[in-house]
């Protein structure tokens, strides 16, 4: 075949793929894009959804709920404690968060929890605090004196 | 060999070791591993696609709410993936990314930082409106403050419960410790109240009412009121009463709350008020139980849940649902009367969990046998029934307190209009891929070190990838992804099981499944949009199968219009819905993959 011809072919088939790649390629992103709207919560649809999941909300393994939870808790803790570091926050703030993040987990009593200690000791040194300068920060500094302190304390040199 | 040569062989050979050493150690120094998801499209929510990052048995993604905000939500991986495998019948897709123990912990705990910050956000919001009906009450009202909890409580008549609890705890507190404190925190408030003008602070707003909370606690303590006979769920249908280890359990708890009680009454956290209403209440109601020999509990529903009427659809959903709740609720109860043997007891979180399942399966039985409004509302429960205080002592200026109101209200519209900023959605800048690598990189102090840790430094929405199917083909070009796995969307795992078990009548079950009206795998639902065919399993056929699917849906719509008058127009709009989906078709693309109802409604099984 002459070479011009065998060039056009080629030409034209490759055209003919690019054409059909870049339709293509418009129609998903097209339609991606209209409706790449992402997931809309769960329980937040029409009744019959929110009745699904909300009463079938726990999904997790039942048996695991309270210490998966407990672990869920020190884990925001730990979050919250380095997240009051970083901004250098005052008693109130850090408290008002332990209370909220406590009630989240079904948690009234947090300064009873041993967990929320051990915790808060994770968190700290997470932050980079320096053991001496733990009992200069707000709230801590008040925790020095009691035996909660030394929950903190021990979570933080583990 | 000469010895220039023998001392380059040997130079080399130091260099393969070297190197492969390190592999080696890059290798075994990649302990951890967290799984990029990417779930493909079908009609619906996120019709598009989605994406996630799962952390260990837990899910981090970006989800859309109804108030507008776009949120990071922590779902547990069996919950995610009931939903969008069992329900959405979607498959999922995994790509695995090694990473070194350091930094898989930094991911992890900045997106739970991420959430904390975000919670930080909503508490800001939720105080501010708080602060707002305050204020709106000591305006409008005069006497009568709303208190979070006050309503567990009933002053006109007295607990012995209470009673008793008042006795022992004055053995512990200094003498007329109560009266004393009752009397300070009146004095504290005259002063607040008395200060209160067009200056003060949201802070200083919140004090009161958390001073008001700690008033009113004190008094319940002091006149011993009893439980609000309206909040007390009392034993269910055919639930068997106590046994002796399990009042064992609860005289263990209830002397928990005692210490609980005492420890708030001496503690210095300013919303010891709410925290102490709650702890006396769970005292009563514990002790109620030991007395009557059955379990209580108290209704853990706020006062402004969504409450659904039950039509017939829904019921159907309850009647499918019960048995499910209702072993929920039991197997919470067997959990908590259990704690007592675990090496580290968490009673709280425990009894929280039981008193909700308990509600929700109380909430399910009465809205079936009595076909009465079934209060719906997510998450953790915590009672919280609000109850008026009288306003004594508490000057109030109302002037100064309609200024400072919209100065506060100033404040909380413009604080508000900056978090929704914060929390919004948008289409490609805004959405599930590009928070989720936004969130990602800001966990690293640059991209150098990201690009180390992951393989790559993704910009969030760079070339489409805002789009998740892009987004996910960019993670495995780019990140370290070790493996990958997909998981088969729900009908064809179903498909896959049927050709295993006949694997020489492939031809006839394809035939039989590849349509929607002889399909054993599939029922044709409402909520799904018209279509004949199946095409998410064959990519030949699909642009004539999508021919088909569309003319079947635009001859639906047709029909439709008559019957406008009727519905609504909602058969018009899925018509129209069934021709949109039936487009991408036509390209060799598919999104339709019809979607499962209530028939499959349990998590457990939904494990993979």
């Amino acid at each position: 075949m002459p070479y011009h011809l065998l060039f056009s072919r080629t030409l034209f088939s490759r055209t003919l793929f690019s054409c059909t790649l870049f339709s293509r390629t418009l129609i998903i992103a097209l339609c991606s894009t209209f409706i790449s709207a992402c997931s809309i919560s769960y329980s937040s649809g029409k009744s019959s959804d929110s009745i699904q999941s909300i009463f079938s909300s726990s999904g997790g393994s039942q048996e695991k709920e309270s210490t998966e939870s407990a672990s869920l808790y020190q884990e925001d803790i730990m979050a919250a404690t380095v997240s009051f570091v970083k901004t250098e926050g005052t008693n109130f703030d850090f408290q008002n968060q332990i209370s909220f993040i406590a009630q989240s987990h079904g948690i009234t009593d947090w300064e009873n929890e041993k967990a929320t200690y051990i915790a808060m000791g994770e968190g700290l040194h997470q932050a980079g605090v320096t053991q001496d300068n733990i009992r200069t920060l707000p709230y801590f500094n008040r925790l020095s004196s009691s035996s909660n302190y030394s929950n903190i304390l021990q979570a933080y040199q583990e | 060999m000469s010895l220039k040569a023998g001392k380059f062989y040997s130079q080399l050979l130091v260099c393969f070791f070297l190197i492969g050493f390190n592999l080696s150690h890059a290798t075994t120094d990649r302990q951890e591993s967290l799984e990029f998801v990417y779930v493909n499209s079908n009609i619906g929510e996120a019709a598009g696609g989605h994406t996630a990052l799962r952390i260990g048995d837990h899910i981090f993604h970006y989800q859309f709410f109804p108030n507008r905000r776009f949120l990071l939500v922590r779902d547990s991986w069996q919950h995610f993936f009931f939903f969008y495998h069992e329900l959405f019948n979607r498959s999922i897709h995994l790509a695995t990314l090694k990473l070194t123990r350091n930094d898989y912990y930094k991911i992890k705990n900045q997106f739970t930082h991420l959430l904390i910050k975000q919670q930080q956000s909503l508490n800001i919001l939720k105080e501010g409106e708080a602060n707002k009906r305050l204020l709106d009450e000591l305006i409008t009202q005069h006497h009568f403050l709303t208190i979070p909890r006050l309503g567990l409580f009933d002053f006109f008549d007295e607990s012995e419960a209470m009673l008793k609890l008042l006795t022992q705890l004055k053995t512990h507190l200094p003498p007329s410790f109560l009266n004393h404190q009752i009397s300070q925190v009146k004095k504290d408030l005259q002063q607040r109240a008395s200060s209160l003008n067009n200056n003060s602070t949201e802070q200083a707003i919140t004090h009161i009412q958390r001073k008001w909370a700690w008033l009113a606690a004190l008094q319940v303590l002091e006149e011993s009121a009893t439980l609000n006979p309206e909040i007390i769920f009392y034993p269910l249908a055919n639930e068997k009463p106590l046994s002796q280890q399990e009042k064992e359990v609860l005289s263990q708890y209830a002397q928990q709350l005692e210490h609980s009680i005492l420890s708030l009454l001496e503690s210095s956290r300013s919303d010891k008020g709410s925290a102490l209403l709650l702890q006396m209440a769970k005292y009563q109601v514990i002790i109620l139980s030991l007395n009557t020999g059955y379990l209580t509990t108290l209704d853990p529903f706020p006062q402004s849940v969504k409450s659904v009427s039950i039509n017939d659809e829904e019921r159907a959903i309850l009647e499918r649902l019960y048995d499910y709740v209702k072993n929920n609720a039991q197997i919470q109860r067997q959990l908590f009367f259990a704690e007592i043997f675990a090496e580290t007891q968490y009673y709280e979180i425990a009894w929280s969990l039981l008193e909700s399942s308990r509600a929700r399966f109380y909430e399910l039985d009465q809205g079936i046998k009595h076909e009465q409004v079934v209060r719906l509302s997510a998450g953790t429960l915590i009672p919280s029934r609000t109850g008026k205080i009288l306003l004594t002592d508490f000057p109030i200026k109302v002037n100064e307190l309609q200024s400072l109101a919209r100065k506060i209200d100033r404040q909380y519209n413009i604080k508000k209009l900056k978090i929704e900023k914060q929390l919004s959605y948008h289409i490609t800048q805004n959405n599930c891929a590009t928070e989720l690598i936004q969130s990602l990189n800001s966990a690293f102090q640059s991209p150098l070190e990201a690009k180390k840790a992951l393989g790559a430094w993704l910009s969030p929405g760079e070339k489409i990838s805002f789009i998740p199917f892009i987004f996910y083909q960019k993670i495995l070009a780019e990140y370290y992804i070790k493996g990958t796995q997909v998981i088969p969307s729900r009908r064809l795992k179903n498909l896959a099981a049927l050709y295993h078990e006949q694997p020489d009548n492939k031809f006839m079950i394809w035939l039989h499944e590849n349509n929607v009206l002889s399909s054993t795998l599939y029922k044709v639902r409402k909520e799904d949009t018209p279509f004949l065919f199946f095409t998410d399993d064959q990519i030949l056929s699909r642009p004539i199968l999508g021919v088909i699917n569309f003319s079947y849906a635009a001859i639906h719509g047709i029909v439709s219009l008559f019957r406008l008058p009727f519905d609504q127009g909602d058969g018009l709009y899925q018509a129209s819905r069934g021709m949109f989906f039936s487009l991408p078709e036509l390209a060799f693309w598919n999104i339709r993959k019809g979607t499962y109802g209530h028939t499959n409604l349990t998590p457990t099984e939904a494990s993979p």
